[in-house]
């Protein structure tokens, strides 16, 4: 016992003497990953505009509840991410259609509201610019008509009203009617939604910002490697062995080592998590709804992620010591970091990639990290992805023991 | 200084060891016997390959051979298995068995922690003090020459004061002054009683042992020297 204690002091001891180099590369690291994911964040900021509808409503100054309804879809949830809206006049929104400024025109006419309260049936047209083949369009394309169809069923109300009364020879009809048509108009507008809305939160359904967050934190983890490679390359294999004689087989020897590299990347895993911080504080930054909404949510993420950090510290090892020098398990250790980052999703979603990629991500660890690092993230628990990142840990602490004692037998 | 200053009571034996690779396709040691008594020097010559550093290496128990007995004093200890409780043996490889990053002082309190000699005590006026190593306590491994960590790993093999001391091409790459200090090393650790065993191709080594032994084909066979390098060359 005394002599593990001196041989994992040790071991710490060596690791922490190379920490300012290896400090200074994490430092590099982290700006380049940073550089990366703000690159990642312009891209989903371009793709977003690319696939927002502009949409012009054309309609007479004096023509009652325009604005409303504008400032009522706009700052609904679904049609905010996909269209925006603008009131203009009929001449400009046509000139804009046509130059392609703008998507779509809804033309609204003359006296539309009082049209339909004395039954005539004017419609809105809507009028689309150049054809547009984005998913964005498609969705607005449907939702004109499913607001059509509701608005037809608003005035068949109205309408059947109309006639009850005539056929009823009801007294006071048109002050009745007027004030009924108008009660029933703002019963509609009244409405928040006629069909009620559920989400279920499938596989795969996390933010884009919020998987690249992740990524960019995993890539961290695992290339701190990189910057280990002659500390963590296989010792001396006479070393080895004879600690071996010393009662510190190999499965100790990894729990020294596992423990020394542990101990000296927790400092800069620490600084990660307060670099981000900072930059939260001064670009005011955050990503809300997640755990880090804000400063004490950074942290909390931090200690949620101690798992993802052992099991990337025990892989990193492995890959080390399946070769025979510090070059090899570079080389080896970037391969394996980006085929199967590649295949878990780090770099496109995984919905994104063929089937056959989609069928062999869960028998990889970096899948069960990301997906663990997600459900953190949304302040969740994925039970299943970190019973995996358990049991990968324990065969890769296996595999490691087993190999050394087959090339040392 | 403590150290075992019996005389005459140890004896070890090797008896009908063999060892083989890749699943008995390749015989290295074919029925190895070797007896060796307190304060004599065992010198194993051979060609590159043939087999003595395994030889040293299943002796000294970081490899294990398919048959065979090993005997300290008349008491066997396993060579095919694990072994418990069996007399401390000080083996220095061919590799240098040091952790590069760390300093002398830091590698042998990984050695000393356990035993029963206390490193500090060591350097005033004992093996380590003997094997020069104050010179460099502070060095880094990495930064030290091949004499230095070939006597730092001697110093770290004798941690727990043992009477069997294995060397693999102890002299190779050392200059003289170094190959002199371990030579009078050698000679107290020998004047002790105790049995030094090893595998060499220096002329300066030959001369030093009491008794060689060529391995050739897996076979140990003893072997006379009168001194002529080229007629020993030639059996080889």
């Amino acid at each position: 016992m005394k002599q593990f204690k001196q041989y994992t002091y040790l071991e710490i001891k060596r690791m922490f003497l190379s920490l300012p180099k290896l400090f200074l590369g994490s430092l590099f690291l982290f700006a380049l990953l940073s550089g990366f994911l703000a690159v990642c964040a312009q891209g989903i900021n371009r793709e977003k505009e690319k696939n927002t509808i502009t949409v012009a409503v054309a309609a007479a100054a004096d023509e009652p509840f325009v604005d409303w309804m504008i400032t009522t879809v706009s700052n609904m949830k679904n049609t905010a991410y996909i269209c925006s809206f603008e009131r203009m006049e009929e001449a400009l929104a046509e000139q804009k259609l046509e130059s392609g400024e703008i998507d779509a025109v809804f033309l609204i006419p003359k006296q539309y509201i009082a049209s339909i309260i004395k039954g005539e049936n004017k419609p809105v047209t809507i009028r689309f610019g150049k054809s547009q083949t984005t998913v964005a369009d498609f969705l607005f394309r449907q939702l004109c008509e499913a607001a059509s169809s509701y608005i037809l069923g608003s005035e068949a109300g109205i309408y059947s009203l109309q006639e009850y009364y005539a056929y009823h020879n009801l007294a006071k009809e048109r002050e009745d009617e007027l004030e009924l048509n108008l009660r029933y108009i703002k019963e509609i507008i009244d409405l928040n939604q006629a069909v009620s809305k559920e989400e279920t939160a499938g596989k795969g359904s996390y933010p884009l910002i919020s998987q690249y967050m992740v990524s960019g934190f995993l890539l961290f983890l695992l290339f701190q490697g990189l910057s280990y490679s002659k500390l963590l390359a296989p010792k001396s294999r006479s070393l080895q062995n004879l600690l071996t004689l010393e009662h510190l087989g190999y499965g100790k020897q990894l729990f020294a080592k596992e423990t020394a590299f542990f101990l000296s990347v927790l400092p800069t895993y620490l600084f990660y998590f307060l670099l981000i911080g900072i930059g939260m504080k001064i670009s005011g930054f955050s990503l809300p709804e997640t755990t880090c909404s804000d400063l004490n949510g950074i942290w909390r993420f931090a200690v949620s992620c101690i798992p993802l950090f052992i099991t990337s510290t025990i892989l990193i090892l492995l890959v080390y010591e399946m070769t025979e020098d510090a070059s090899s398990g570079l080389l080896l250790l970037t391969f394996c970091i980006l085929l199967m980052g590649l295949c878990s999703g780090f770099f496109y979603p995984l919905e994104h990639l063929p089937q056959a990629v989609r069928s062999i991500a869960p028998l990889l660890p970096t899948y069960h990290l990301l997906q663990y690092g997600l459900a953190v993230l949304h302040q969740s628990f994925a039970t299943g992805s970190f019973l995996m990142l358990i049991f990968f840990s324990a065969l890769s602490c296996l595999l490691i023991i087993i190999r050394k004692e087959v090339s040392h037998a | 200084m403590k150290e075992n200053t019996n005389n005459s009571s140890l004896t070890v034996q090797v008896e009908h060891l063999q060892k083989s690779f890749r699943h008995g396709k390749k015989k290295v040691l074919t029925d190895i016997c070797l007896t060796a008594q307190g304060g004599k020097c065992i010198g194993i010559l051979g060609a590159n390959g043939c087999g003595k550093s395994t030889l040293l290496s299943i002796i000294a128990g970081t490899q294990r051979a398919e048959q065979g007995s090993f005997l300290i004093n008349e008491t066997e200890y396993s060579i095919t298995r694990k072994r418990k409780n069996i007399p401390p043996i000080g083996y220095v490889p061919q590799e240098c068995p040091l952790i590069p990053e760390l300093n002398a002082m830091d590698n042998l309190k990984l050695w000393y922690c356990n035993s029963p000699l206390s490193w500090e005590a060591e350097l005033q006026n004992g093996v380590l003090a003997m094997l020069g190593i104050p010179d460099f306590l502070k060095t880094p491994v990495e930064k030290m020459s091949g004499g230095m960590k070939k006597r730092l790993s001697i110093g770290c093999a004798v941690a727990k004061n043992p009477r069997l001391l294995l060397l693999d091409e102890p002299g190779a790459a050392l200059d003289l002054v170094c190959k002199e200090r371990i030579e009078v090393y050698f000679r107290h650790f020998k004047q002790n009683g105790n049995i030094i065993l090893l595998a060499t191709h220096e002329e300066r080594e030959i001369a030093f042992c009491d008794e060689l032994f060529l391995l050739k084909e897996g076979i140990l066979r003893p072997l006379e020297y009168d001194g002529n390098i080229h007629q020993l060359a030639g059996k080889l």
